[in-house]
C-alpha cells in the first residue's frame, strides 16, 4: 500500500514511511492525515516517541495489522478476563529492557494503539505482582 | 523539533530504571533482609511465580506486610512500639533507595497509565491487599495512585491476618479507599461478630458478595441485617456458621429479599437439622443461581427437593451436596429426572446415603432416579 504519512522520532532525522494499514492503528493521529497525499510534505515529528521505539511500534503494528479491533474495557468485569493470553510472538517482542518497555507504553498511549498499550501495561503489571498466574478468583 | 527539558536527564535516570522493578517486586524482601532466613527463601521462590510456598511462614511474619501501624491493633502496645522502631529503620532505607527510582517512574509514566497497570496487577493477583500495601510503600506517586477506589473493589481479610478487622475497615473507609468496595471476604475471622456485620451492612450497602464463612461469633440475627441492608447481593457464603437451627429464618429472609440477584449461595453446614425445609422452598425463587453449596444438609422430602432442582436447574453450574443425608424414608416408586444443561461441577453425596444419583458428564445431565429408603 502506498505511503500516506511520513513520521519521525524526536531524536533523529530518520523518516519512517507509514502506510494506511498501519496508520489506521494510530487512532489518535490518523485523523491528521485524512486522505491527503503526504508523500511530498514535511515529515511530522512525534515529540514523545524516539526513533528506536517507533521502529518497534511499527514492527508490532505490522504483525498485528489483521487483528480485530478490541472491545472497550468494561469496569464491571474482571479486567484480566478481557485480556487474552499473551502470544509467543508478543512475549518475544516484549523481551526488552525496562527502558524500552517504558518508552513503548508511552508511545502506545500517545499514538492510541490500544492493543499494544494493553499488552505493555499487562506486562508491567505481571512484573509488579511477581506472578504470571491468573489467580484472580475472589470467590472460587 | 522540540526537546522537552526533561530529556536532558532522560538517560541518566533510565540507567537506574532497570533495577526498579526488581526492587518493587521484592519490596517486602528488602524490608525483611534482617529477619529470619525462611522468609527470604519464600520470597525468592515467590519471584519465580510459585505462590504455594506461603505456607512456610507463620502469622507474625505476615503482619510485617502492613506498611505502618495503621491497621494494627493498638491495644497491643508493646508489640506496636517495637514494630514502629523497626518500621522507621526500614523506611529510611526504603526512601533513600527508592527516591531515584520513584522519580524515574513518576516522570515518565503518568498517573493514569500507572493506574491502568495497577488495575491489571491487582486483577491478576490473589492477595490484592498485600500487593496494594506493598505498592503504596514505594513512593508518593505510587501511594496516591494505589489509593484509587477502583483498585479496591475487593477486600480479603480472611483468616484474620490483620488482628482487628473492624479497625482495618474503618481506617480504610475513613481514607475513602473503599467507596467502590464490591467484594468482602472475612472468612475464618474468629473475631468477626454481629457488631462488625452491622457496621459492614451500614457502610457498604452496594456490596455484591460477602463471605463470612466460619465466623462463628456472628449471631443468626445478623442475617436479618444482611437481608435488609444490601441492595443487590450476588454472592453469599455463610458456610459453617456455628449457630444451627436458628439460622433458617434468616437465610430465608436473605434468599427472598435478593432472589432477583443472587448467583452464588453457599450454606454448607448450616442446614444440618430437619427443620430447614423452608430454606429449600425459598431456594426455588433464585432464578439466576449458578452455584449452590448445601453440603452437610439434611435433605427435605423427595417432592420438595425435586421441585427445588426443577426450578434452578437451567442456570446451575456448580452443585455441591457432599455429606448430605435424607431425613425421612421415601417410598420406592417416586422416580423422576432433572436436567442440568450447564452443570460443570457436581459433588455427590456419599453412596452409603439413601440418595441415588447418576451423573453423565457427556450430556451434562443429572439424573436423580430414586430416593431409596434404608
Amino acid at each position: 500500500m502506498a505511503t500516506i504519512a511520513q513520521l519521525k522520532g524526536w531524536d533523529s532525522e530518520e523518516v519512517f514511511n507509514v502506510d494506511g494499514e498501519i496508520l489506521n492503528q494510530f487512532s489518535s493521529i490518523k485523523e491528521l492525515f485524512g486522505n491527503a497525499d503526504a508523500s511530498n510534505s514535511e515529515p511530522l515529528s512525534l515529540p514523545n516517541v524516539s526513533a528506536a521505539t517507533f521502529q518497534k511500534v511499527i514492527e508490532w503494528c505490522k504483525h498485528h495489522k489483521d487483528d480485530p479491533s478490541l472491545p472497550p474495557l468494561k469496569c464491571n468485569k474482571a479486567i484480566s478476563e478481557q485480556i487474552k493470553d499473551v502470544s509467543d510472538w508478543d512475549r518475544e517482542f516484549l523481551h526488552v529492557d525496562q527502558k524500552t518497555l517504558c518508552e513503548l507504553i508511552l508511545a502506545a498511549g500517545y499514538l492510541g494503539i490500544d492493543g499494544l498499550f494493553r499488552l505493555t501495561c499487562k506486562t508491567v503489571a505481571d512484573m509488579i505482582s511477581g506472578t504470571t498466574s491468573d489467580e484472580n478468583n475472589f470467590q472460587h | 523539533m522540540v526537546v522537552e527539558p526533561y530529556t536532558v536527564t532522560y538517560f541518566a535516570i533510565y540507567s537506574e530504571m532497570d533495577r526498579l522493578i526488581a526492587k518493587i517486586s521484592s519490596g517486602v524482601g528488602r524490608k525483611r533482609k534482617k529477619s529470619s532466613a525462611p522468609i527470604l527463601v519464600r520470597l525468592s521462590s515467590k519471584r519465580n511465580g510459585d505462590m504455594c510456598v506461603l505456607s512456610d511462614e507463620d502469622d507474625s511474619s505476615d503482619e510485617d506486610y502492613v506498611p505502618n501501624d495503621e491497621l494494627e491493633d493498638v491495644t497491643q502496645k508493646t508489640k506496636v512500639t517495637k514494630k514502629k522502631r523497626k518500621v522507621e529503620v526500614k523506611q529510611s532505607v526504603t526512601q533513600a533507595d527508592l527516591s531515584v527510582h520513584a522519580n524515574a517512574w513518576s516522570n515518565y509514566i503518568p498517573a493514569e497509565v500507572l493506574l491502568k497497570i495497577f488495575q491489571l496487577a491487582v486483577a491478576s493477583e490473589s492477595s490484592k491487599l498485600k500487593l496494594l500495601l506493598r505498592l503504596s510503600t514505594v513512593c508518593k506517586q505510587w501511594r496516591s495512585v494505589s489509593t484509587d477506589p477502583s483498585l479496591w473493589h475487593s477486600l480479603d481479610l480472611s483468616f484474620g491476618w490483620i488482628k482487628s478487622q473492624e479497625m482495618a475497615l474503618k481506617n480504610l473507609l475513613d481514607r475513602g479507599y473503599l467507596s467502590q468496595l464490591r467484594h468482602l471476604c472475612l472468612s475464618e475471622c474468629k473475631k468477626v461478630n454481629s457488631k462488625l456485620i452491622q457496621f459492614v451492612v451500614d457502610k457498604f450497602p452496594g456490596l455484591k458478595s460477602l463471605n463470612i464463612q466460619g465466623c462463628d461469633k456472628v449471631r443468626p440475627d445478623s442475617l436479618k441485617y444482611i437481608a435488609r441492608g444490601f441492595e443487590g447481593l450476588e454472592a453469599l457464603n455463610i458456610s459453617n456458621m456455628n449457630s444451627c437451627g436458628e439460622l433458617s429464618a434468616g437465610i430465608c429472609d436473605i434468599l427472598t429479599q435478593h432472589c432477583a440477584t443472587l448467583k452464588k449461595v453457599e450454606v454448607a453446614g448450616c442446614l444440618n437439622t430437619r427443620i430447614h425445609k423452608a430454606v429449600f422452598t425459598s431456594i426455588k425463587s433464585l432464578k439466576q443461581l449458578t452455584l449452590l453449596d448445601i453440603s452437610h444438609a439434611v435433605l427435605p422430602d423427595h417432592s420438595t427437593l425435586l421441585q427445588m432442582f426443577e426450578a434452578i436447574s437451567s442456570s446451575l453450574e456448580v452443585l455441591r451436596m457432599s455429606q448430605c443425608s435424607t431425613a425421612q424414608a421415601v417410598t420406592d416408586d417416586l422416580e423422576s429426572e432433572t436436567y442440568f444443561p450447564n452443570l460443570i461441577e457436581f459433588t455427590a453425596p456419599k453412596t452409603k446415603l439413601t440418595l441415588t444419583i447418576r451423573y453423565s458428564t457427556f450430556n451434562k445431565v443429572l439424573v436423580i432416579s430414586k430416593l431409596l429408603s434404608d
